[in-house]
C-alpha cells in the first residue's frame, strides 16, 4: 500500500523542532532599539565624595576599576551615607571614599557592609572631565554617580 | 526524511519572520550594560545636554527631537531613506522644563511583546538602551512649535493621551490607529500639537491626532519611510510565527502583498518638521568611537 505523503504525526514532529529551533534563532536575533534596558534601573540620582588618597588613586587608576570595601553604612531618614574605604597595608593610609543616596537604593541593591565594591571613574571623551563614577559588584554595573551637577544624571519614570 | 524537510521550512519561516524585528528590538530581552555602555552613555549624553544647553542660551530652545540608531538599518531593508537621518531607529522628544528634570525624554518603549509604555527618561538613561552606535540627531522645531508642545505635553500632561494604551508594532502603519511605535507616537504629538497651532483645541487623545492628520491636509507632509518584508517573512507572521512585536494587520493589503510596508522612521519626522516649514535647525553629534558597547549582555 502507498504510504500517504501528509503524517499528522510527522508534521507535529516538525512543528516542534521547527519551534524549538525558531525560539534558539529569536535568541540569537535578540537587539535593543525601542526596547527598555534594565541598565537604566542602575543610575541613581547621589553624590560620591572623595576622601583621603581615592582622588590620586583613581585617577592612576585611569579607566580601571579600583576595589573599595564597605565600611560604614549610616541611614538618617530617607539618606543614605555608604562610606568605603580601600584595603591597606601597614605603612599606607587607606583611601576612603563616600557616596550619599536615598536609603532605599541601598536596599534595592542590596549594599551591606564588608561587601567588595569595584569604582571606575567615567571620562568624557577628553579623558580629562569627570562626567561620573561606575560602582560594579563582580564585574556587574549596581549604579552609576553622576560627578556634574546637571549633566548626564538619573531618571527613569513610566508615565 | 519528510519530517526534516518540513522542519526546515517552518524554521526558515521562524528566521525570516524573526529578521523582520531586526532594528526595531524584539521587546522581551533583558539588557544589561557593562562600564564601557555607561562610558559611551555618559560621554553622548554629556555631548547632546552641552549642545542642548547652548542653544537654549543663544536662542531660548526649550523642546528638541532626539534620535538615536538603535539597532542596525541595513541599507537592503529600507527602501526610501527618507531624509539624511534615515537610519536612526528611534526618537524622543526632551524637555527643558520638565517637571522630572532638566532635558527629559519623552518617549514610547516596547517593553515585551504587544506592551509598551510612556517613559520619562533622563538623557543618560536615554542613551543606556544599548544603541547600535553612538550617533544622535537633534531636531530643533520652531519656536511656536516648541511652545504648543512644552504646553501640551509638559504643561497639561497629554503624554499618556497620546499613547492610550495603544498595542505595538515595530513596523505600525502611520494612518491608522490599530497599532502605534515609538516613532509614530512622536508623529501623533508633534500632529497634535499642529493642531492646536491651527486653533483646534478640542483633541485629547492619540485618535483624535490621527484623525486630524488624516482629514486636515498634513498626511502629505508625512514621508513614510519603505521598509522591505520578504514573501516568506509575511507568510510566516501570518501563520503566527516570529516575533510577538511585530505584525503586518494593520497595513493595507496593497503593501503586504507588494512587500513593501510604510513606517514612520526619525527621517520622516524630521522631514514632515521641515516639509511644514517647522524645522530650525538640525545637528547631528557623535562620539570618536561610535561603536557598540562591547560589554553588554543580554538575558532572555
Amino acid at each position: 500500500m502507498k504510504k500517504p505523503f501528509f503524517n499528522i504525526k510527522h508534521f507535529a514532529a516538525a512543528c516542534l523542532l521547527a519551534l524549538t529551533l525558531g525560539l534558539l534563532s529569536a535568541t540569537a536575533n535578540a537587539s535593543g532599539s525601542n526596547t527598555l534596558s534594565q541598565g537604566s534601573a542602575m543610575i541613581s540620582q547621589g553624590s560620591l565624595t572623595l576622601g583621603e588618597g581615592a582622588s590620586e588613586l583613581l585617577g592612576e587608576a585611569s579607566s580601571a576599576a579600583v576595589a573599595f570595601t564597605v565600611d560604614v553604612i549610616e541611614v538618617v531618614g530617607d539618606v543614605a551615607t555608604v562610606s568605603l574605604q580601600t584595603f591597606a597595608r601597614a605603612s599606607e593610609q587607606s583611601a576612603k571614599v563616600a557616596i550619599t543616596l536615598s536609603a532605599a537604593s541601598v536596599s534595592s541593591l542590596a549594599i551591606a557592609a564588608g561587601s567588595v565594591i569595584e569604582i571606575m571613574v567615567i571620562y568624557a571623551e577628553n579623558n580629562i572631565d569627570v562626567l561620573g563614577y561606575v560602582l560594579l559588584e563582580e564585574a556587574e554595573v549596581m549604579l552609576f554617580v553622576s560627578a556634574v551637577e546637571s549633566t548626564p544624571v538619573s531618571g527613569s519614570q513610566t508615565l | 526524511m519528510k519530517m526534516y524537510i518540513a522542519a526546515l521550512f517552518l524554521f526558515c519561516l521562524s528566521v525570516s519572520t524573526n529578521a523582520v524585528s531586526q532594528g526595531s528590538g524584539t521587546g522581551c530581552n533583558s539588557i544589561k550594560m557593562g562600564p564601557e555602555g555607561y562610558q559611551k552613555a555618559a560621554q553622548l549624553s554629556s555631548k547632546v545636554l552641552t549642545y542642548l544647553e547652548q542653544k537654549h542660551q543663544q536662542d531660548g530652545t526649550v523642546v528638541a527631537m532626539l534620535g538615536r540608531v538603535g539597532s542596525d538599518s541595513p541599507d537592503s531593508r529600507f527602501q526610501r531613506k527618507v531624509s539624511r537621518y534615515w537610519n536612526y531607529t528611534h526618537a524622543g522628544l526632551a524637555y527643558r522644563n520638565h517637571a522630572d528634570g532638566q532635558w527629559t525624554i519623552v518617549h514610547l518603549l516596547n517593553d515585551c511583546g504587544k506592551e509598551s509604555n510612556i517613559y520619562a527618561h533622563s538623557m543618560m538613561t536615554f542613551f543606556l538602551d544599548d544603541p547600535y552606535e553612538y550617533r544622535a540627531v537633534v531636531g530643533i522645531p520652531d519656536w511656536n512649535t516648541q511652545e504648543m508642545l512644552e504646553t501640551l505635553i509638559v504643561d497639561r500632561n497629554m503624554s499618556l493621551a497620546l499613547f492610550n494604551n495603544s498595542v505595538y508594532s515595530s513596523v505600525s502603519y502611520p494612518f491608522n490607529i490599530e497599532r502605534q511605535n515609538s516613532n509614530e507616537y512622536i508623529l501623533d504629538t508633534l500632529v497634535l500639537a499642529m493642531a492646536y497651532q491651527n486653533g483646534v483645541d478640542n483633541l485629547f487623545t492619540r485618535e483624535h491626532a490621527k484623525e486630524y492628520l488624516l482629514s486636515s491636509g498634513l498626511k502629505q507632509h508625512v514621508e513614510p519611510e519603505q521598509v522591505k518584508v520578504k514573501g516568506i517573512e509575511s507568510f510566516g507572521m501570518a501563520l503566527g510565527f516570529g516575533p510577538k512585536n511585530v505584525t503586518l494587520k494593520d497595513h493595507p493589503r496593497s503593501e503586504r502583498r507588494g512587500g513593501k510596508v510604510n513606517i514612520v522612521s526619525v527621517g520622516t519626522l524630521i522631514e514632515f518638521l521641515n516639509n511644514l516649514g517647522k524645522l530650525q535647525a538640525t545637528a547631528e553629534l557623535s562620539l570618536k568611537d561610535v561603536n557598540k558597547a562591547s560589554d553588554t549582555r543580554y538575558e532572555k
